[in-house]
């Protein structure tokens, strides 16, 4: 066992117990710090697997951007009645289904014969190829994401208008 | 580098969690955060199967669609955001349980 | 040529006419009726390019037949034309339809007014009238089975609408009722009549279907076209016939429909719908000539009718009714005529007959709207009171009992020398008795309304004489009763324009020539004559000879009277048949088809669906979890399947 898999280990340890976070805490801000932490921490698994740049896009995106949206709108949306339940009725339901899902992923996993590379030959990503790629053969796919970005913020904005003229 | 299958548990235990926190939570913020669980679950395994796989070398396409996923999710937010302080303005609540006019 | 060609014009201008004033009728000043009058005028004015039109193609010996059309429905192999003939026949019922249409709304715009107010529905009385102009114009000129059995059925609906016009009296509902279902009866054997021929011709094309027959030629049916299936077809064809003519055993609706307004009766129930069998036989007529025993059973139905209808019309007391059956008398008369194969004769007695029954019904009305009473028992008198109205009605009453000079004198006379000629003796003994008949109830008719004592103060207090809207059309129609009968004669045929005469134009491919015969005029002279006197013997005064031969003979008087118990066998027959069939075609309809088949599957649908509503909870959660489920149960299969 190399320390990168000791040190991935360590760093999935983390996501897992920030996911659980996200979802068993029950104060949402604590929630939403726990989001943090596990983003912070699949950034991390990026790292490991050597792809610098997707885990800097994912720390200034999400850890930034995405989790600042998130605290916006939990600050706007906080109930003026007293604190309601948090988990639903069919919670135990949803977790055996939860279970159930995982048991499903892992026995495929654990099924299937993976034609395993020899680790020395994988290396570290270059941004510059990455950036060669994306701006040459995924250029008109970046294109209409851009688009489609500007238009989800056009949209997210006309969605959180008022209704009535007289409150613009 | 831990082996694949390792990288794959991991991110369908993270996947798994967050449909959990789909089920179980009623805050539609906190139901937005557990699909943002699941979405980097997914990511995780779309790099883990690009880098192992890139041999030949060149393949970035995981790669090009984790950024693609990671840009999409800003977008999705921005919305979902739009549409919870939408519901919230309208039933003065963001709990899904009240929000049931999807019905006969 | 252009007014052969375009012969559709003279229907569609009264049909204009019905659109214009059943959209804007309640609008127009004077309820529109100077839109009808005018669109039937110019048809009439029409009428004589068209005769002009036809006459210069007949003398220049083009048969007379001259289609136009357009192709109506056209699929695979077989196209539908509906077009407009003109020939003979149809110009002969152009000019009594026209005619009559057009003095009988002229006295119509009097005759609906109560005290110079319109009636209500004034403009819907003139809108039917147009539209059965329309529709009765279309009939005698379509050139095929279709188009005719159309406007067959319009004049029936007009014949409804206007026979209910009073819709406010039970007992005129209940006749428009009667008058609709009592015809569709024959009309339904006309319809399958119809589509027997078109089976075996492939054709609905009525100069195409004649000439078929004639010639035995069929359509890849020989073995079909066999004598019976003709004779059973050319049956069906005269059962329709016989109900729009109201022959026995149909003749009942007749003397009900005169609950309608008295023009109508003149126009409808008189000159030209019922008279639409007689038209369509004649039509027909070679193809009747093939079928064979089809003949006989013509000349029968007529000859039944002609006596029963004439025995009945000496015992009614409203003098409607006794117009009523007296035209279904002279109906048989004209079919009697058709049965000996004379068609020029029957057209001939039906020209007539058209005018001065007209005349007698728009008499009667007058006396009707002057005196507000039709019942025989309280009119009489009336000779001084209203002698224009009395000296028109007693030419027309001694027109149909066969009076030389008038009119009807050489019509029946004429049917006289057909039956003579191409019939047994004893059916023209029955023809003689039926003719005594004729000319006794209409003599009695005068007598009890004009001639006869005054039996109501009342009555004779509120006659006058009619205002000239309604004498002049029957000032018209009493001229044209004296004239009409020499147009028989072949040298004022020629006179008139037509070449031969007007029977060899009306009929040329079998000329009946007009036979004066000097023995027959004069035993038909003297049967007319010994009706007349034994009329006066009998209804003179206060009638007290007609009382006591009734006393004589009590229940042959109530068999009459009771108009030999038609009434209660069709009575009989829908209680204890037609009711009890439709009572189980409902129930089968309301329980099996309606219940089970129609609403069974709904019903199922409905109640599966709102217990399988409750799965739609309208939480997400519930959506995401279904969701989840979903591909779990979809891996756990995948898995399943690759072990």
């Amino acid at each position: 066992m190399t320390a990168t898999e000791v040190v991935f280990y360590i760093i999935a340890f983390f996501m897992i117990a920030a996911g659980l976070g996200v979802v068993l805490f029950r104060n949402i801000v604590h929630a939403a710090l726990a989001l943090i932490m596990a983003l912070a921490a699949v950034a991390g698994v990026y790292v490991i697997l050597s792809v610098e740049f997707l885990a800097l896009a994912q720390l200034v995106i999400y850890g930034a951007a995405v989790i600042m949206l998130v605290l916006f709108a939990l600050m706007l949306t906080r109930s003026r009645e007293r604190p309601q339940a948090v988990f639903g009725k069919n919670r135990p339901f949803a977790v055996a289904v939860a279970g159930g899902l995982l048991a499903a992923f892992i026995g495929g996993i654990v099924a299937t014969e993976w034609t395993q590379p020899a680790r020395d030959d994988i290396e570290p990503v270059p941004f510059q190829e990455i950036g060669d790629v994306l701006f040459s053969v995924w250029a008109v796919p970046f294109e209409v994401v851009s688009v489609v970005l500007l238009i989800a913020l056009a949209g997210a904005i006309l969605l959180s208008l008022p209704d009535d003229e007289e409150e613009r | 580098m831990p082996p694949l299958e390792n990288v794959l548990v991991v991110s369908a235990i993270l996947f798994s969690i967050g449909v959990m926190g789909v089920l179980t939570r009623r805050n539609a913020v906190a139901i937005l955060m557990s699909v943002e669980l699941m979405l980097n679950a997914v990511s995780i395994n779309l790099v883990a199967f690009a880098v192992y796989g890139r041999i030949p070398f060149g393949n970035f396409t995981g790669i090009i669609f984790a950024f693609f996923v990671v840009v999409i999710a800003a977008a999705e937010v921005a919305l979902a955001l739009g549409v919870v302080v939408r519901l919230y303005r309208s039933r003065a609540t963001v709990n899904v349980d009240e929000v049931n006019l999807l019905k006969w | 040529m252009f007014w052969l060609e375009h012969a559709w014009i003279l229907p569609a201008i009264p049909a204009c006419a019905f659109v214009v004033l059943f959209v804007l009728g309640r609008w127009l000043p004077r309820g529109g009726d100077w839109v009808s009058i005018f669109a039937i005028g110019s048809v009439f004015v029409l009428f004589g390019f068209v005769l002009e039109a036809h006459l210069d193609a007949f003398g220049a010996g083009l048969g007379g037949l001259s289609n136009v059309g357009f192709d109506w429905l056209s699929f695979d192999g077989f196209t539908l034309r509906i077009g407009f003939t003109v020939d003979s026949i149809a110009l002969v019922m152009v000019a009594v339809v026209s005619l009559v249409a057009l003095m009988v709304q002229v006295y119509s715009v009097s005759y609906m007014r109560h005290h110079g107010r319109p009636e209500p529905r004034y403009w819907w009385y003139f809108a039917a009238h147009s539209l059965f102009a329309a529709a009765m114009l279309t009939l005698v000129l379509a050139d095929n089975f279709l188009l005719l059995y159309i406007a067959w059925e319009g004049v029936g609906l007009c014949s409804f609408l206007l026979i209910g016009f009073y819709h406010e009296r039970p007992s005129a509902v209940e006749a428009a009722k009667k008058a609709f279902v009592t015809t569709r009866l024959g009309d339904v054997g006309l319809l399958i009549g119809i589509i027997l021929f078109w089976r075996v011709t492939g054709t609905f094309q009525i100069s195409d279907v004649i000439e078929a027959v004639q010639a035995g030629r069929t359509n890849d049916l020989p073995q079909v076209m066999g004598h019976g299936y003709l004779t059973m077809a050319t049956l069906l064809v005269f059962l329709g016939a016989m109900g729009k003519s109201a022959q026995v055993p149909f003749h009942v609706w007749l003397p009900d429909a005169m609950e309608g307004p008295t023009p109508v009766s003149a126009l409808i129930h008189a000159a030209t719908m019922v008279v639409a069998g007689v038209y369509l036989v004649a039509r027909l007529l070679p193809i009747f000539d093939v079928a064979a025993g089809v003949l006989p059973v013509v000349t029968g139905v007529g000859l039944t009718t002609a006596l029963l209808a004439g025995v009945l019309a000496l015992v009614q007391t409203d003098i409607k009714r006794v117009l009523a059956y007296s035209t279904v008398s002279q109906l048989g008369f004209m079919f009697v005529a058709l049965g000996s194969g004379a068609v020029g004769i029957a057209m001939f007695h039906l020209l007539t007959h058209a005018v001065f029954k007209a005349l007698l019904f728009l008499g009667a009305g007058s006396v009707i709207h002057m005196t507000e009473e039709q019942d025989a028992g309280k009119l009489g008198g009336l000779w001084w009171r209203m002698p224009v109205t009395a000296l028109t009605f007693t030419i027309g009453a001694l027109a149909l009992a066969g009076i030389p000079p008038l009119s009807g004198f050489f019509s029946k006379d004429e049917i006289f020398v057909a039956v003579s000629a191409h019939q047994d003796d004893s059916i023209l003994i029955l023809m003689g008795i039926a003719a005594f008949l004729s000319a006794a109830y209409m003599m009695r008719l005068v007598i009890i309304t004009f001639l006869g004592p005054p039996k109501s103060l009342d009555v004779i207090r509120r006659a006058r004489e009619a205002p000239p809207a309604m004498l002049i059309p029957l000032v018209i129609l009493a001229l044209l009763t004296l004239g009409v009968g020499f147009f028989a004669f072949d040298q004022v045929g020629e006179a008139l324009g037509f070449p031969g005469g007007i029977n060899n134009y009306v009929y040329f491919p079998l000329p009946e020539n007009f036979h004066f015969s000097n023995a027959i005029a004069a035993s038909t002279s003297l049967i007319s004559l010994a009706g007349i006197v034994a009329a006066f013997w009998l209804f003179w005064g206060k009638a007290e000879r007609a009382r006591r031969l009734s006393e004589f003979a009590p229940r042959l008087t109530m068999v009459v009277q009771n108009k030999f118990y038609f009434d209660e066998l069709y009575q009989t027959a829908i209680d204890r048949a037609v009711l009890p069939l439709g009572q189980a075609v409902a129930w089968f309809d309301r329980f099996v088809v309606n219940d089970t088949g129609v609403n069974g599957p709904a019903n199922i649908t409905r109640s599966g669906a709102s217990w399988l509503r409750y799965h739609v909870t309208g939480r997400l959660p519930d959506y995401a979890l279904l969701m989840i489920l979903g591909i779990v149960g979809a891996g756990a299969l995948g898995f399943l399947v690759r072990l």
